[in-house]
């Protein structure tokens, strides 16, 4: 590799770093959104929610990533603060140890932020994987849980039943898919919903089209619509104050459309001139 | 003493009371669905005939040059078997991954033997390495290679698929040749570019269909999605892996014709195949 | 070779947990949730002899001086740091303050950062890619590029016209492909199931 090669390789990621931060500090421009003009996910998500009926009972599978949860969190935020909007009660369930300690973090983070803790009751971690995902459908242990006790009870008394839907916070080895296979055969039919990192959609997407999945907010744009029409009301500060902003995103998608283009063009000039060649020839 | 017909009499009403305590428990459609792929598989094991043709699509069978070549550097291979593990909290696909990665590493294992290229095997569940190490040396085994037994070394990373990823971009090891078997996620381009970036050559398989990209853009040869399950018969000429590449195959001919079939009787509004077939379960 | 015990016990296992799974009667609930339990201790159990088993090797490691010195230390001290905050006598376990912290302060921008690096070698891997020659590749790398024109950020008709052109893109084009691959792997991966299940072949010689 030449010299200036290798120094664009050392510079170039630190640079493209500098260039993002400084981004992220401007002003929105009104030129740019993250919104998709087609609402059917976030609508989708918005109507599951509606059909719940009043008081509802939640169970989130909280299962996410800890390296990809920085893209789903802003929406995780506004679906918790949605659901406690609309008097649902919601319990939280880890299969995973990853997705145990972000399921911990955002319950301290509703506790600081003064949620209703009789709305909040904590199900722990589960091992197992799939093993677990079937024990879940069997019965639910509550454990110790305080500040929720009749809602503890409920779960107890009831199981999985109890529940009007699930929410899978996805990104995790075991996210939605999982949850289709082991948890939705063997229950009565409930609304399942998914919010996964864009890396996972070929998975779901499938699951969405086919019904098993009720919703899916699976890319940043879903993500970003449905923040902007969810309502929330007083609970406004359970939400993420502001999402990613759509100038550094803009920026790391020209500079990857730099790259991979300037590659094409130069594979395509090579093609035309080694078939020049051949003609000459 | 009950005569032989009353205890068959008392058999078949015990059987039909646990018939009749019973329901399925999901709609015949998907019942049927699930069953076909045993029933497939085993009318395939009673008469397994077909002809079948190598495919070889990752370059596996040649890897005994790869290692030949590696003999005469002086350096080792190294095989890494994805971030799925088998006790580790994943799901039911990265650890059949894992399992069906083993004879993918028999090969390798095989033809490094047979060159004395030591192998380093990394994996990130004790389980996964104890089923590494017992292929290892069936590998020395079947090849009369027991003194080069100790040269191999499986490496237990950590818990956790980032810790995989961050082994194999910050070694200084040189191996001669890399491969990467088994599951790999989010974390698979991290992975395989630091094991192509250190290695002479890099062969992939993995079967998680959103990092196809992945192994395509990684470099080297790659397998990619139902490919891993059928790399076995090519390299072996085992009765039972070519059967289970046919039985798999007559599948998707069937799913294929479900699909198409399927089309086709909801675009005339005949009737919605894909319901039937998805179902709703009882308890 | 695997022993016949451990195949029968895989087939037994195996053909309860599928029967349990189609079939609806209690009895057969019953049993498969004793499986299931049993299951779950077992995983539990190796989780924390995982665990275990790693601080061992490490410490072997250093005492016998061999492999990574500071990848072992590390190793040792990350887990000593983050018992040491969960189980001290007063903890609130998992809930922890220190806990919370090590885990916001240290294991979330490490494992952040590693997939941000993800951005840097998915367009370096896509530019090797192309410039091999690789006619994969450059299908690839065409496509890659036209999906990401269309999930530019704009606001208005124009954003408007191409998150619709996008949202065509990923649910027809990529997503039938990726259907076909999904649809090859469930198959086989149910049939390699099913053949691991029943007990057929081995995994290894």
């Amino acid at each position: 590799m030449s010299e200036r090669r290798v120094s664009w390789a050392l510079l170039g990621p630190g640079l493209l770093v500098v260039v993002l931060g400084a981004a992220w500090l401007l002003p929105e421009l009104p030129a740019l959104g993250l919104e998709a003009s087609d609402d059917g996910a976030p609508a989708g998500m918005g109507a599951t929610f509606d059909e719940l009926g009043p008081d509802p009972l939640v169970l989130v599978g909280f299962d996410a990533d800890i390296g990809t949860y920085a893209e789903v969190r802003p929406t995780v935020r506004t679906v918790m603060a949605d659901l406690l909007a609309r008097d649902a009660r919601i319990a939280f369930v880890s299969l995973t140890v990853e997705g145990r300690a972000v399921a911990l973090a955002e319950q301290a983070r509703l506790e600081r932020a003064e949620a209703n803790a009789n709305r909040l009751l904590d199900l722990g971690l589960i091992p197992g994987a799939e093993a677990g995902l079937v024990d879940l459908t069997k019965g639910i242990r509550p454990g110790e849980n305080p500040t929720a006790q009749a809602f503890a009870r409920e779960v107890a008394a009831t199981g999985i039943a109890a529940f009007d839907a699930i929410v899978v916070v996805g990104g995790n080895d075991l996210g939605p898919r999982s949850w289709i296979e082991q948890v939705a055969p063997r229950i009565e039919p409930v609304p399942i919903v998914a919010i996964t990192p864009s890396v996972l959609l070929p998975e779901v997407l499938p699951y969405v089209a086919s019904g098993q999945l009720a919703a899916l907010l699976g890319t940043p744009r879903d993500g970003a619509a449905y923040r902007a029409t969810a309502e929330v009301g007083p609970l406004e500060r359970l939400v993420e104050p502001g999402g990613p902003r759509p100038l550094p995103v803009l920026i790391g998608l020209l500079v990857a459309l730099g790259v991979m283009g300037q590659a094409l063009v130069v594979r395509l000039i090579g093609a035309t001139r080694s078939l020049g060649d051949r003609d000459d020839a | 003493m009950p005569s032989p017909a009353e205890l068959l009499g008392r058999l078949v009403r015990f059987i039909g009371e646990v018939l009749g305590a019973s329901s399925l428990r999901f709609e015949v459609g998907t019942t049927i669905v699930l069953l076909g792929v045993l029933l497939v598989f085993l009318q395939l094991v009673a008469r397994p005939v077909s002809r079948w043709v190598t495919a070889d699509a990752a370059g596996l069978a040649g890897v005994g040059r790869a290692m030949a070549l590696a003999a005469e550097a002086g350096t080792d291979a190294v095989v890494s078997l994805g971030g799925g593990g088998i006790i580790r909290t994943t799901d039911a696909l990265a650890r059949l991954q894992t399992v069906a990665s083993l004879p993918l590493l028999g090969h390798v294992a095989r033809a490094a033997a047979r060159s004395g290229v030591p192998l380093r095997v990394l994996v990130n569940d004790p389980i996964a390495a104890s089923l590494a190490a017992a292929t290892v040396d069936a590998a020395h085994v079947s090849t009369a290679t027991m003194e080069r037994q100790g040269r191999t070394r499986i490496v237990i990373v950590a818990e956790g698929r980032p810790a995989i990823a961050g082994l194999a971009m910050t070694t200084r090891a040189r191996p001669a040749a890399a491969f990467a078997f088994g599951s790999l996620r989010e974390e698979a381009l991290l992975h395989l570019d630091g094991l192509r970036s250190s290695a002479g050559s890099l062969t992939t398989a993995s079967a998680e269909a959103a990092q196809a990209p992945s192994l395509r853009l990684g470099g080297g040869s790659a397998l990619i999605g139902p490919e891993l399950f059928q790399a076995g018969a090519d390299l072996r000429s085992s009765v039972d892996e070519r059967t289970m590449v046919i039985a798999g195959n007559r599948l998707i001919g069937l799913a294929v014709a479900a699909i198409v079939v399927g089309s086709v009787l909801a675009l005339v509004g005949l009737v919605d195949l894909g319901a039937i077939l998805v179902g709703a379960a009882r308890g | 070779m695997r022993r016949p015990t451990i195949t029968g016990l895989v087939v037994v296992v195996g053909l309860l947990l599928l029967a349990d799974l189609l079939v609806v009667n209690s009895a057969l609930q019953d049993v498969a949730g004793v499986v299931v339990d049993a299951t779950i201790l077992v995983a539990a159990g190796a989780a924390l002899a995982a665990g275990a088993a790693l601080v061992a090797r490490r410490l072997g490691d250093l005492w016998r001086r061999r492999g990574d010195p500071i990848g072992a230390l590390l190793v040792i001290a990350g887990v000593a740091a983050m018992i040491a905050a969960g189980l001290r006598p007063g903890s609130d376990g998992t809930s922890d303050p220190a806990v919370q912290w090590l885990l916001a302060a240290l294991l979330i921008p490490i494992a952040s950062t590693l997939f941000g690096l993800l951005f840097v070698s998915t367009i370096a891997a896509a530019r090797r890619s192309v410039a091999t020659g690789s006619r994969e590749a450059v299908v690839l790398v065409t496509a890659t590029v036209v999906t990401i024109v269309l999930l530019v950020p704009l606001s208005g008709g124009i954003g408007s016209w191409l998150s619709d052109a996008g949202g065509s893109v990923l649910g027809s084009a990529v997503m039938s492909v990726f259907r076909g691959l999904l649809i090859g792997i469930a198959l086989l991966g149910a049939v390699y199931a099913a053949r691991t299940m029943l007990g057929i072949g081995t995994a290894d010689e």
